[in-house]
């Protein structure tokens, strides 16, 4: 290998994280090279292993391969695992086609290892938490909090002072745009500066963290990573109604959610015991899944495709990995086997949506609407009752028939309401048979049962109020089946003789061309007739089918199948089953319908009120099995869920089973990698980079830790801190090392700034661009919440998408909303967002990227929107300034927190003159003159580098 | 002001950093060129016919399939197979109503829809045994752009910019054009990015003199006093840029200059008054309008400008046989659209010598079944086992056909290239290999072919 060659290959090589060290490190310096180079083919993926040797797992090791083994301790020259990497061209590991050969340092790390003892230990971001001392340092005034132990420990090794404390007009300006996004007001400055007591800094930044504005500014990075926006996306693209969602994360973010309960409701909160309207909307978090609404999709692929998306996202967001790869074959570099990903799938397998419709969604109501909701829910609560008399009176000596497995063939999900009713929602098939599974009931057994009573009800869901789901609202029941079996899972079904069939309606239509469709129909394998009710929809009708023998007194389960092989969707959209002795042809008293009518008329009385897309589980449960190669055409075998082995180093009280378990197993004040990948998100927003750089990445060939002992210490801190982002946010913005100044130290060598010998300069995020200029020119509006808005955008933008949307531009206040509130359309991104890398909501997003293109120099120079606050700027600066000098530098601290200098002040006021001069034509009025003169000054002053900068 | 010369003055020392950003020019995968063997195109045009055109009546004359017009599929064809709409058990198969004939020095049959693509066959490269994964035209778009059916990928486009960047000094080096009644469906992320840096990703150039968003001057800011705003913004940030010395500012300053300078090239671009009226004739350009044949000569200036990657939708192919979507009269318009207009394309890169190391590529996501799909008219499904697409120039060979299907025409029986193989070899030509053209993002080494693909060889010329 020539000396050129091997140097390139060093430098693909992972460095040691620190230099100058000379005790090897397992997990620094070791399983690195193993991961870059070996695991691919003796890792975790059973399907690409060779040799059925493994590098990932410590009893692999040393295990006795027959006669040698990988690692013997302390001898490489015995160890399989040297001989292997450094033996002839011929034998040598690893193969030239399988990649890049280890350069001489890292045989080099693997034999003083091996030297060493060769002691394996546990992957750092997966092993338990770690009992962390902050470390002495020399220089204790320069410390304000332990994270500044952490820092300058390492600094000083290095023989490199901390950057000094930055100005305070430049801190106020950073920590308000970091923890509000806004940025202060020129009176907020003036008083910081006045404030010479101590802790005048720790003032701005409680009266910060108490701003509810605060919970707008995180709720937007938490919503990167939820994927919100207000459409379906695919190609068709409708809008949606989610912002209920988006405005319980702001109210969850202020209110100082811990974090397990913020975890638990968004994942499950629908499984907590009697959830509340908001632990419901919480749930939508899974929902902002996309919807492919195009003609010819599939619904069971779209249903897979969400889940998968679930699965990834909920790996990514609080495993900091990316568990996808699992999907199609057990994971080459991490510990995930493709049967723990599909454990992890099964605890979202379980939920009602699915397809391309919207599935459950809740109704949010503010406040104004709550005690007239209280009244319109009592007096329901009375019709309600009423209605179950009427309904009890007319079926009197029959026992309501409660299934436990209720299947609609063909894609419709049966509901079982709390009325016993069961409810035909999702896709409204062609035909469909409905298998209704469930014990004999209690009671049952008076007099034998005989029949089985087949109430189709009314729901104001259907059309004409059904009962059924045809265009008409009526259904055809073209066959009854039913079986009975005694106890015991093997006990046989036996199909039971149906003697009668009688009604109280049949429909009869044949004088004006209809058909007849008489109740006995249904006891013939005849797939065009069968019982239906037209012309009387809207009200509630009652099959009985008698049974040649009563039940047994052995049997202990029935079921019942309604086959409805009519066509045209003449299938049952709401229903419910009782089972009792024989008696004569139904009937139906006035008071049931009379009762149900009633309470109809009452909720047409309800106000529409917006809706939020929740997870609601599913009454039957789905079997979920393992998809072969990830396609879900080919389904394998069956597997229950459960939590990654490598991860689950602490015990839950349980089995786990539902998304509930799964939720509080992440949210664990024990699931140090979740507690790890959160925090070292909160740093990446506060220093642009996390403290691991691979935030997506906790595995086993991501990053390392800058400071690994921080992070630790970060992380037992928020867990100590009660899960409160509040208080850990506190702490970081309060330490010494935040408050450094951001000016680049090039000779420093460290252009990513991984030692943190200063703060970062970065450009603001793109919502953040927008609301400052908002923030500048006096227009914004500050109100919280509410439905999205739609800010002035060029023309033409819906010129690439498949639907053009009607953007209107707000007018009034929603016209100046902070950015946050702007309408997400999936298939077309408000462009200003777009432009400034704001992510399109499709996948989550952990970390946005930060361009600086001459398409941003555009839009900030030339839009009409920007042209808009620039005026208002203008007026504002006129207003609140007299004479050139004042106004300008007005408009500075306005924009940059600053005055300007000298320097800079002469260069505005000759572009004032020239502006001035350029205006002054005949007739101009001065008033206009000015106007034009300082609107350009704004313009200026919005496009300067530092005004889309935190420094 | 060319790129060269901000580089030499400009005054404020711009570094590397800064220029490396704009555009993607010359910021690449390895800081500058990832070639990995000599390239035999510098550039691609992407014809992409959005909805998915019937290969059967445009290229694929069937003499079986006259014949069996009206008879059930044989079960072997479609047993365990997906379709979109069609019940793939009960449909018949259909014969094409279209007339086909022999062209050109290589007998290449072409439908009568096509006349002008009809007399360029010697310069093309068909491929009649393309299939694909994806069965609705989403997901199928996001496959054939980004070699995945979800979300989340980066383009064609954008590898090959990651890749080898653009020569465009003073214009983006991967551009979307787009006509018809809509844009096509999937919207922005069939150009996007991706996991790759923003830079990268395609911009949709609209149609009109405003090929940009803000390109214009705002209403009232004259030429002049748009030059005064960007001297007093480039002398504010060059003061800061002086007293931080931070690189980022540099590149600021730069995109500033570059935004000034897009504003005179993109309009310039787009004025077709300079084309002779002879270049208007050949591409049949009869007014400034948008339109499918003002894009291919927009293609042509682009890449003449140092654009490296040109993608041309054209929607509306969809004919399932509803009212507006059939084999009839639908079918023929969206043929007028874009024949004479793909034809000129070549003829005029031919005569201009950039033929050679140019790549076009004419095709939709999928292709239409065999079988009929008769609503109120007669259309045809969707159909992912065997299309027919065409390559000319940049490397392949002229006068060229590649693959056969079955006789219905349902499944290639020789020369399958799969979407993964046609992706592997665009790169290939463009001098990259597919199997090392890799971004790390979470932990894995992601490839536009992901772990699939192979170079189709046979039609290298």
């Amino acid at each position: 290998m020539s000396a050129l060659l091997s140097a390139v290959i060093a430098t693909l090589s992972p460095a040691p994280a620190f230099g100058g060290q000379d005790s090897i490190s397992f997990v620094r310096d070791v399983r690195p090279i193993l991961a870059e180079h070996c695991f691919a083919c003796h890792g975790p993926d059973e399907g690409q292993r060779q040799a059925e040797l493994r590098f990932d797992r410590a009893e692999d090791f040393t295990r006795d391969l027959g006669g040698y083994r990988a690692v013997v301790p302390g001898e490489p020259e015995e160890s399989e695992l040297y001989l292997l990497v450094t033996a002839d061209e011929a034998e040598r590991m690893p193969p030239r086609k399988a990649g890049e050969r280890l350069a001489r340092e890292s045989i080099d790390v693997l034999r003083r290892w091996i030297e060493a003892g060769g002691v394996w230990e546990p992957h750092w971001a997966y092993a338990p938490f770690r009992t962390i001392a902050a470390p002495e340092v020399a220089d204790e005034s320069w410390v304000r909090n332990p994270i500044d132990r952490f820092v300058l420990a390492r600094l000083e090794r290095d023989g490199i002072a901390p950057a000094p404390e930055a100005d305070r007009r430049t801190l106020i300006r950073r920590v308000a745009l970091d923890l509000v996004g806004l940025p202060p007001a020129p009176e907020e400055v003036a008083a910081f500066l006045a404030d010479d007591g101590r802790g005048a800094y720790g003032r701005v930044v409680d009266r910060l963290l108490a701003s509810p504005h605060y919970g707008e500014r995180w709720a937007r990075h938490w919503l990167d990573l939820a994927r919100y926006a207000d459409s379906h996306g695919f190609t068709i693209d409708q809008g949606r109604s989610m912002w209920p969602y988006r405005d319980w994360v702001v109210d969850a973010i202020n209110a100082d959610l811990p974090f397990d309960r913020f975890t638990i409701e968004q994942l499950a909160g629908d499984l907590l015991p009697e959830p509340t309207n908001a632990q419901l909307v919480a749930t939508g978090f899974h929902r902002n899944t996309q919807i492919n609404q195009e003609g010819g999709a599939k619904d069971e692929e779209n249903r897979v495709n969400a889940v998968i998306d679930r699965v990834n996202t909920t790996g990514a967001v609080w495993l900091g990995s990316t568990v996808g790869c699992a999907q199609c074959h057990s994971h080459k570099f991490d510990p995930l086997t493709q049967i723990e990903y599909y454990q992890l799938f099964a605890f979202f397998n379980q939920t009602m949506d699915g397809g391309v419709t919207l599935g459950p969604t809740t109704f949010v109501s503010d406040e104004s609407t709550w005690e007239w909701l209280a009244r319109y829910e009592a007096g329901k609560v009375g019709l309600e009752r009423a209605l179950h008399e009427a309904e009890t009176a007319a079926a009197v000596g029959w026992t309501l028939f409660e299934p436990d497995v209720a299947r609609g063939e063909n894609g419709p999900e049966l509901l079982l309401e709390a009325d016993g009713s069961l409810l035909s929602v999702g896709q409204n098939p062609q035909t469909s048979v409905y298998t209704l599974e469930g014990p004999v009931p209690g009671g049952a057994g008076e007099g034998g049962v005989g029949a089985v009573r087949i109430e189709a009800l009314p729901s104001h869901g259907l059309k004409a109020s059904g009962p059924g789901r045809s265009g008409s609202g009526n259904f055809v029941i073209s066959r009854v089946r039913v079986y009975a079996r005694a106890d015991g899972e093997d006990a046989a079904w036996r199909e039971l003789e149906l003697a009668s069939a009688s009604a109280d309606f049949e429909q009869d239509t044949r004088s004006t061309g209809g058909g007849h469709y008489p109740a006995t129909g249904v006891l013939v394998d005849e797939e065009r007739t069968g019982w239906a009710v037209s012309p009387r929809f809207g009200e509630p009708h009652v099959l009985v089918v008698t049974f040649a023998e009563p039940l047994r007194a052995s049997d202990r389960r029935v079921r019942l199948e309604l086959h409805q092989s009519f066509g045209s969707q003449h299938v049952l959209g709401r229903f419910r089953i009782r089972l009792g002795a024989a008696r004569g042809v139904p009937h139906v008293p006035r008071a049931w319908p009379a009762a149900w009518t009633a309470l109809e008329e009452h909720g047409k009385t309800r106000p529409s009120l917006p809706t939020s897309m929740v997870m609601r589980e599913r009454a039957a449960p789905r079997t979920t099995r393992l998809f072969r190669r990830g396609s879900f055409l080919d389904p394998g075998e069956r597997v229950e869920p459960g939590f990654p082995e490598a991860w689950n180093h602490f015990a839950l009280d349980a089995v786990p089973r539902t998304r509930l378990d799964l939720a509080r197993w992440l949210g664990h004040g024990e699931n140090a990698l979740a507690h790890r990948v959160t925090v070292n998100r909160w740093w990446q927003q506060l220093f642009g980079l996390g403290l691991v750089a691979t935030e997506n990445d906790f595995g086993l060939r991501g990053a390392a830790p800058s400071h690994p002992d921080l992070l630790e210490w970060l992380a037992r801190e928020h867990v100590r801190l009660g899960f409160s982002r509040k208080a850990l946010h506190r702490v970081i913005v309060t330490s010494a090392t935040y408050r450094q100044s951001s000016t680049p130290r090039p000779k420093l060598s460290d252009p990513r700034n991984r030692k943190l010998a200063r703060q970062a300069r970065l450009r603001i995020d793109a919502e953040c661009v927008r609301d400052a200029a908002l923030v500048a020119s006096g227009l914004l509006q500050a109100k919280l919440g509410g439905p999205p808005v739609q800010p002035p955008q060029p023309d033409g933008v819906f010129a690439f998408t498949q639907s053009v949307k009607n953007w209107l531009p707000s007018e009034g206040e929603d016209r100046y909303r902070r950015t946050l509130y702007t309408r997400i359309w999936r298939s077309s991104t408000y462009p200003f967002l777009t432009t400034f890398d704001a992510p399109a909501a499709n996948v989550t997003c952990t970390r946005r990227i930060r361009s600086n293109t001459a398409l941003q120099a555009l839009v900030l120079a030339n839009d009409a929107m920007m042209m808009e606050l620039a005026r208002g700027l203008a007026r504002r600066v006129m207003a609140e300034a007299e004479d050139d000098r004042a106004r300008i530098q007005r408009a500075f601290e306005v924009c940059l927190s600053r005055p300007p200098d000298a320097a800079e002040e002469a260069l505005v006021a000759r572009h004032v003159a020239g502006e001035r001069r350029r205006h002054t034509v005949a007739g101009a009025a001065p008033e206009e003159v000015e106007r034009r003169t300082w609107t350009a000054v704004a313009r200026v002053l919005f496009n300067l580098d530092e005004f889309v900068t935190r420094n | 002001m060319t790129r060269r010369e901000l580089l030499r003055g400009g005054g404020v020392g711009l570094g590397a950093i800064a220029l490396a950003q704009l555009l993607a020019r010359d910021a690449s995968a390895a800081d500058g060129d990832a070639r990995h063997h000599p390239a035999r195109a510098k550039r691609v045009i992407y014809l992409f016919m959005a909805g998915a055109p019937s290969q059967l009546e445009l290229f694929e004359p069937k003499d079986t399939l006259q014949r069996l017009d009206g008879e059930p599929v044989p079960a072997s064809f479609v047993a365990g197979k997906r379709f979109a709409f069609v019940d793939g058990a009960h449909a018949k198969l259909m014969g094409t109503k279209r007339t086909f004939a022999r062209y050109g020095e290589c007998g290449a049959q072409v439908s009568e829809l096509l006349p002008h693509t009809a007399g360029i066959v010697d310069e093309l490269c068909f491929l009649r045994g393309v299939h694909t994964n994806e069965i609705n035209h989403g997901p199928a778009k996001l496959f054939m752009n980004t070699g995945f059916g979800q979300f989340g990928r980066p383009s064609l486009g954008s590898w090959i910019q990651y890749g080898i960047g653009s020569e465009a000094d003073d214009l983006p080096g991967f551009v979307v054009l787009t006509s018809g009644s809509r844009g096509p469906r999937g919207g922005s992320p069939l150009w996007g990015n991706g996991f790759l840096a923003p830079r990268y990703q395609g911009t949709p150039f609209r149609s009109g003199a405003e090929p940009l968003i803000d390109l214009e001057s705002p209403a009232g800011v004259s030429p002049e006093a748009q030059r005064a705003f960007f001297d007093t913004v480039k002398d504010l940030n060059t003061l800061r840029y002086e007293a931080l010395g931070d690189e980022e500012i540099a590149a600021r300053i730069a995109a500033y200059e570059l935004a000034a300078r897009m504003q005179t090239s993109a309009p310039e671009l787009v004025d077709l008054a300079s084309e002779p009226e002879s270049v208007r004739a050949l591409y049949g350009l009869e007014h400034d309008r948008p339109s499918f044949a003002r894009n291919c000569l927009l293609a042509r200036r682009l890449i003449e400008r140092g654009s490296r990657f040109v993608q041309l939708y054209h929607t509306d192919w969809d004919h399932h046989g509803d009212p507006k979507n059939h084999l009839g009269e639908p079918l023929e318009a969206r043929c007028r659209e874009v024949d004479r207009a793909s034809a000129a394309l070549v003829i005029d890169l031919r005569r201009r010598g950039l033929l050679d190391d140019t790549l076009v590529i004419w095709g939709g996501e999928f292709g239409r079944t065999p079988m009929s799909e008769v609503r109120k008219f007669v259309g045809r499904d969707h159909h992912i086992d065997a299309f027919t697409m065409w390559l000319a120039g940049g490397g392949v060979k002229a006068g060229f056909s590649h693959g056969e299907t079955d006789e219905i025409g349902y499944a290639p029986v020789t020369g399958g290239v799969h979407v993964h193989d046609l992706h592997a070899t665009i790169l290939h030509l463009l001098g990259m290999d597919h199997e090392r053209l890799t971004f790390r993002f979470q932990g894995r080494d992601y490839r536009l072919t992901d772990v699939h693909g192979r170079v189709v060889k046979e039609i290298l010329a």
